[in-house]
């Protein structure tokens, strides 16, 4: 009889129930949000559930988190991946496109401090020419 | 859409309190749906405007969590999801489900 309330035995078992019900949640499932690419709301919702749910649920649930995170979290990651691997004269294009634009079109934040706007022009455009 | 099991189990929970808030976890326990399943049928419903979703309140958590997101139906997924409801009523593939729908 002694054993069943002496305090030494029964400190393993409350340090598992500590690990699995009160810490191990909560930090497998901050992990496996991070599956998910940033800014994804999932990743804010997901650890916001798992607090309003009951301690007893809360191992089973972050288990089947496994799942959706995998799926909606690493996969599109991979598929994104993958197919910039498929087509790198894209890529090229891409970056080609923006390194020009970036040069020709786009607005950009003046360096001199006074927070003007100006646009940068390729040194064989006049401007002042234009009309 | 593609009609699934799963999202009809999620329309089925959803209008079972059409103007109500739901939220993920409560959801999938009416459903009786996986959330590795529940939570792709609800990113379909949104990006198709068929639901809205938004956080609750500081009120509502009292600040002892972490406001949740919450999935409310928007009037064309009311009119969408109904009308799927009703086609799934008298499809075949769908009597399986305990739906509480008259045999």
């Amino acid at each position: 009889m002694s054993e069943f309330i002496d305090p030494l035995a029964a400190l393993p078992a409350f340090l598992l129930a500590l690990l699995v019900f009160g810490f191990a949640p909560g930090f497998v499932l901050r992990l496996l949000v991070l599956l998910y690419p940033k800014g994804d709301l999932r990743r804010r919702e997901l650890v916001a559930e798992l607090y309003a749910m009951r301690r007893v649920e809360r191992p089973m649930w972050v288990a089947e988190q496994i799942e959706t995170s995998l799926f909606e979290g690493l996969f599109p990651r991979f598929g994104r991946l993958l197919r910039a691997a498929r087509h790198p004269i894209r890529i090229s294009r891409a970056i080609v496109r923006w390194v020009v634009g970036a040069y020709i079109n786009d607005y950009t934040k003046s360096v001199n401090g006074r927070g003007e706007l100006h646009r940068l022009v390729p040194f064989w455009v006049n401007e002042t020419s234009d009309e | 859409m593609r009609k699934t099991h799963a999202l009809i189990q999620v329309a089925h929970a959803l209008l079972s309190d059409p103007s109500a808030q739901h939220w993920g976890y409560e959801l999938s326990k009416t459903a009786g749906v996986r959330s590795g399943v529940m939570y792709p049928v609800l990113t379909r419903l949104l990006n198709e405007g068929w639901v809205t979703d938004g956080w609750e309140g500081e009120a509502a958590t009292g600040a002892k969590r972490p406001p949740r997101r919450y999935y409310e139906l928007t009037d064309v997924g009311r009119s969408e999801l109904g009308g799927l409801l009703r086609a799934a009523e008298s499809d075949a593939r769908f009597r399986g489900l305990n739906l509480g729908w008259a045999t």
